[in-house]
């Protein structure tokens, strides 16, 4: 991505070359990421969009140093111009919740059913030397105050919260420490539109308020498009197009995305919702093609001779696509 | 839905819910989790019934299959008045009704192969079907729904099948005792963008044919590009219901919009602020007298604390209904 714009600062997050594989006992290899390069700019909402097994998750984890040992991890991570290292355990330890935290798929049910909301939310700080005890406890409170949480219920169990409070009692969990990046894995998959949208005006507000950046995983593209200043769509361990969302809808580079809005139903327009064909191809063999040549429907000869390389497109768009990439 | 033609498929009239919460402390109160709902599916139809979680559909869904039993009201499929069918005559129907579930990945056996899990359903009604005739409608089945070549499909396990594939034999598998209605619970919620369309399709041509589906879901954008008619319930009640384009155009209860005002555009461009709705939906158990919406509604008047409104024709639409108070002028309460 180093043909993106040029910034006066670095990127708050800067990712080169990830690449995760998964051995399995029996000596299977799943090339799960494939070199992904990600820029973060500070305080900006980013999405990093995919279909299930597309690595989107798997490349989270590796960020944050939390996949197996049977996973193989390379590349190399920096936040805030500092390398955050495998085999640096320590200073990886350091900084994940300290500069970066992150709001589980399910975080809901995460929660300590013992342990009141405000005690389980001012540990972080406590445990990370950000506060003492009371200071912790203070904080915990204004925190359950931002995200809708009243003060008088700031003691309570979380079995007495509904599932949206609970989510909301997750992301003032992850805010406790004063983070500079906040990564949220699917934050409202398992709750209906009325409380996804509640958590979602709950979390972009506080993130522009604290001046902090947001990634969010997701497979739900109106999310994205609605929420989201840019974003990245992976497709089979790779990213296939990264763009600001306008760019994104009105002039996708890659079919996969075109296809992918085309399979999203607008309730605003009546055009017909189309499924994409054909599935995701195993990830256990090396490719030597591009990886969506047989769902894509604008395929063609070079298509079948070569992974096609993630390329500047346009000023702020980037797209692994032999249809965008000069026949040199 | 008081437009009901003379012989639709399956008619719930007034239908209650009601499940006993009792625990080790309390002697248990009962909780009606849908309180007083009629609807009509007729052959050929797609109704869809959304609402949040919590708002009664997939109750409403089990009491038209008799998977409940309906403490009040009626139930008719086929003209039949079937709220007290016992026994035989809830096996003979268990023929010409299914439910698909949500999540393929729980409702398809792990251990057992498409062909034995598609011809399990004929083993226990069709029970002088011969296997080859049964192997056949299996076959049969599978090209219905898109698995071609079906002998490819037969000897899989689910595990070897992705999750578009799986909610197909899933789909194929309720096909397989020829139903006449289909209650397709969150068909799709659980996969990938990319399949949605898919199934969609499938269930719209399954309509198509004359089938009749009762569609559950809490995605309005889906259920609006697939359903003919839409009934959304809050509570345990209907609260509107009216063809589809005709409730998401021109809504009329404050509900039905609020939904709406959740749904985020796809183009960016077109962002505006989500208007979300203060509060969540109360425990069943705690329905606010009046109008069950009033405590959440931006319109609220005192009056609305009083009345429980009625559905009543509400635009120029037909079978376009809603119970609000303040839509379509005149008061009409509730028997």
């Amino acid at each position: 991505m180093d043909s993106s714009p040029q910034e006066a600062s670095p990127p708050l997050l800067r990712v080169r070359g990830l690449d995760v594989t998964f051995v399995s006992p029996d000596g299977a290899r799943v090339h799960a990421v494939d070199q992904l390069d990600l820029d973060v700019r500070r305080a900006e909402r980013f999405a990093l969009v995919g279909e299930s097994g597309c690595g989107k998750t798997t490349s989270i984890l590796a960020l944050m140093g939390l996949l197996p040992g049977s996973a193989e991890v390379r590349g190399r991570i920096e936040l805030d111009g500092a390398r955050v290292l495998y085999g640096d355990e320590a200073q990886q330890r350091k900084n994940r919740w300290r500069d970066v935290a992150m709001v589980f798929q399910g975080a809901m049910n995460s929660l300590n059913p013992v342990q009141a909301i405000d005690k389980q939310i001012a540990e972080p700080m406590i445990v990370h030397g950000v506060a003492d005890r009371r200071a912790a406890r203070r904080r915990a409170a204004e925190l359950l105050e931002m995200v809708g949480i009243p003060a008088r219920r700031a003691g309570a169990f979380p079995h007495e919260l509904s599932g949206g409070m609970r989510q909301r009692t997750a992301i003032a969990m992850a805010l406790a420490c004063n983070p500079k990046l906040l990564i949220a894995d699917e934050p409202t998959t398992a709750l209906d539109p009325m409380v996804q949208a509640q958590i979602f005006e709950v979390l972009t507000r506080l993130v522009d308020e604290l001046g902090i950046a947001l990634i969010l995983v997701t497979h739900d593209l109106p999310v994205v498009m609605h929420l989201c200043d840019r974003a990245a769509v992976m497709y089979a361990g790779r990213m296939v197009e990264c763009a600001p969302v306008e760019q994104l809808y009105h002039e996708p580079a890659h079919p996969y995305t075109r296809l992918l809005i085309a399979a999203s139903p607008d309730l605003r327009t009546r055009d017909a919702v189309n499924s994409i064909p054909g599935v995701p191809p195993r990830l256990d063999r090396p490719f030597g093609r591009c990886r969506f040549q047989d769902r894509c429907d604008r395929a063609f000869a070079r298509c079948l001779e070569g992974d096609p390389p993630l390329a500047a497109v346009g000023p702020d768009q980037l797209a692994a696509c032999w249809l965008h990439q000069d026949q040199s | 839905m008081t437009s009901a033609p003379t012989n639709p498929l399956v008619e719930l009239t007034d239908v209650v819910a009601r499940f006993s919460q009792r625990s080790l402390f309390s002697r248990g109160r009962s909780i009606d989790a849908v309180a007083g709902v009629s609807l009509h599916v007729d052959r050929g139809e797609m109704l869809a019934l959304v609402g949040e979680s919590g708002s009664g559909k997939t109750s409403t869904g089990h009491l038209a299959l008799r998977l409940l039993d309906a403490a009040e009201g009626r139930v008719c499929f086929d003209g039949h008045d079937i709220t007290t069918a016992g026994g035989r005559g809830v096996r003979a129907l268990r023929r010409r009704m299914q439910l698909i579930y949500q999540d393929p990945y729980e409702s398809l056996d792990p251990r057992c192969r498409v062909s034995t899990i598609l011809e399990e359903p004929l083993r226990i009604h069709e029970r002088r079907m011969s296997a080859r005739a049964r192997r056949e409608r299996a076959r049969e089945a599978l090209t219905r729904v898109g698995l071609t070549p079906p002998d490819a499909f037969l000897k899989r396990f689910p595990h070897e099948l992705s999750g578009g594939q799986r909610q197909r034999a899933a789909i194929a598998a309720s096909l397989m005792v020829e139903p006449e209605f289909v209650v397709a619970d969150e068909p799709v919620s659980m996969l990938d963008v990319s399949v949605r369309a898919e199934i969609m399709a499938l269930l719209a041509r399954l309509r198509d044919a004359g089938m009749g589906v009762l569609l559950i879901t809490h995605d309005l954008p889906t259920a609006v590009k697939y359903a003919d008619r839409i009934a959304v319930m809050y509570l345990g009640r209907i609260v509107e219901a009216g063809a589809s384009r005709a409730v998401v155009d021109n809504p009329q209860h404050p509900y039905t919009r609020a939904l709406l005002g959740v749904i985020p555009s796809l183009d960016p461009r077109k962002r505006t602020k989500l208007q979300v709705l203060r509060g969540e939906i109360p425990d069943p158990g705690a329905a606010p007298a009046g109008c069950r919406f009033h405590p959440r509604c931006p319109l609220g008047t005192p009056a609305c604390s009083q009345q429980d409104p009625a559905l009543r024709v509400v635009s120029g639409e037909p079978g376009h209904e809603a119970a609000c108070i303040l839509v379509g002028g005149g008061a009409g309460q509730r028997g």
